[in-house]
Formats: C-alpha cells, structure tokens, sequence
C-alpha cells in the first residue's frame, strides 16, 4: 500500500497545473463584504396570508347559528342543530388558534 | 442539504443560503477572479464583489444546467469583459497616440493567468469528492493513504475517485481551453 507507483505525466501535468493556479492568494470574504452582499437581497415577500379565507366563513357558520338558535320562526330541530353548530364552533375556536399559531411559527422557522 | 435545496433558497432570497454561497465559494471565485484579472489584486476584489452582486438578480434564471461555481464564473468572466473594453476605451480616449511602455511579454503573462482560471473554474465546478480528493494529492502532496482517510474510505476506492477526478478534470479542462473559456450561461 505504502509503495506507490511512478507518477504518470497526466499526474505530473496536474500536478503543476494545480500548484500554479494555487499561487494567487487566498481571500474569503470579509464579514463587511459579505455583509454588503447580503444587504442587496431584495426583502423575502411574506408568506401568503390565508387566515381570513379561513375565518370568515367559520364566521358566517356561527352567525346563521346563532340567528337560527336565537329565532323562534324555525322548528324546534333546526335550532337544536344550530346551537349543536355553536358549541362545535366555540369548542374548535381554541384548537384552530392554536393551528394558526403553529402554523406562523413553522413559516417564520424555516 | 442536496445543492437543489441550496439553489432553491438562494432563489427564494433566503439569507442563510447566501451567506453559506458567500462561505463556501467566495475565496475560489476571488482566486477565479484574480487570475481573470491578471492577477491585479484589487481587480479582483472588485471583480468578486460585482459578480456577487450580479448573482443576486440573476439567480432567478439559473437552471442547475451547469454546476453553482461555473455559473458564477460565467458571470464573472462577463464582468471581466465589460471590464477590459471599459479601460481600452478610457485607453483609447485618453492616451490616443501615446503608447504605453510595452511589457516584457504580455501574451505569455496572459495566456498562464487565463490558463490559471480556467484550472480554478474547471477544478471548482467539479463533484466535492474529486475537487477534494485532486487538491490533496496534487496540490498538497498528500499520499493516496492520506486522500482515502480525508475521503473516509478505502485505499482502492480512493485510488478510483482519483483515477475519476483526473479524467473528469481533463475532460472539463481541455473542452474549455478549446472554447478559449466559458460560454455564457447567464
């Protein structure tokens, strides 16, 4: 293993060719211009809001719920339904803001 | 992170993914630049800065055709063009008919720096493993035994990577000689 054969004249080219090109000096970038570069980003655009699509509809659900339980001009079952549709919207309201809350926390991690 | 993943967060202006470009490639593309430049130092730092600057807009049109290194130096090498007609204009307009001292022999200055870019470009814009495994054998002098440990494998698959890298080198190399360097890719 130890024992490495001659080098071949495509290695010898190689060789010199690397050791050439090596020669510049070597400059990463500095922290300031580094920092110049990144200064010309332009803005991310924020993520697409899509809370209000959501919201508004739930809103509308619990309005026609609340008409419908508070009116005395529907039967007896609708009304039932509707405030069965009130408690459901009041019972999920928690797990959907915490939905949205995770949601902004996943966009702004990544 | 695959290089698509990169490439789609420098698209989507993520500044983490520019920072780690600037990181990652801002010393190989100042030494591409230098060379380009005519090994003029301070052209080159400007040369670097404009390029990157340059990248930034540009990377939106930027397919994956070529590897991330070509593509800068692509944009480089256009920048160092727009350069070099900007100084023999401001030559021509002011030192019209008063030649400059002529250098020992600029041809040959010029043909080794651009012999030397295109070493820097073909050698960056080859897989990590062959960029790795050809600097540490033929640029640091490394033993195939030090190659195959930097590699993290055996000393025959180490061997191959570097029988590949030469080749795959020499293939890059000698395509861009013939073309007297890259086209554009912007």
């Amino acid at each position: 293993m130890g024992d490495e054969l001659p080098r071949s004249d495509e290695e010898i080219e190689l060789n010199e060719l690397l050791r050439q090109a090596a020669a510049g000096p070597d400059h990463p970038l500095t922290a300031a211009q580094t920092a110049r570069i990144l200064a010309s980003l332009p803005p991310r655009a924020a993520p697409r809001d899509r809370v209000l699509p959501v919201v508004l509809p739930a809103a509308a659900c619990l309005t026609l719920a609340i008409a419908g339980a508070l009116s005395d001009a529907v039967p007896t079952q609708v009304r039932e339904l509707a405030i069965a549709v009130m408690v459901g919207n009041l019972a999920l309201s928690p797990v959907a803001a915490l939905a949205l809350v995770w949601r902004r926390r996943f966009q702004n991690a990544t | 992170m695959t290089d698509e993943d990169h490439v789609a967060l420098l698209q989507a202006g993520d500044e983490a993914a520019w920072r780690r470009l600037c990181e990652d490639l801002g010393a190989p593309l100042y030494r591409y630049c230098y060379w380009l430049a005519g090994a003029d130092v301070a052209a080159a730092e400007d040369l670097r800065q404009e390029t990157l600057l340059a990248a930034i807009p540009g990377i939106a049109g930027y397919r994956g055709e070529v590897p991330l290194f070509a593509w800068l130096s692509g944009i480089a090498r256009h920048k160092a063009a727009d350069a070099r007609r900007r100084s023999c204009r401001h030559v021509a307009l002011d030192e019209a008919g008063d030649a400059p001292a002529a250098d020992p022999s600029p041809e040959a200055g010029a043909l080794v720096t651009e012999r030397n870019a295109q070493v820097v470009d073909t050698l960056w814009s080859l897989p990590r493993d062959y960029r790795i495994a050809l600097l540490a054998r033929y640029a640091g002098e490394e033993s195939v035994e030090s190659v195959a440990v930097r590699l993290g494998r055996s000393y025959k698959a180490a061997e191959s990577v570097l029988s590949r890298a030469r080749q795959a080198f020499f293939e890059r190399f000698r395509k861009e000689c013939k073309h007297g360097g890259r086209t554009s890719t912007q």
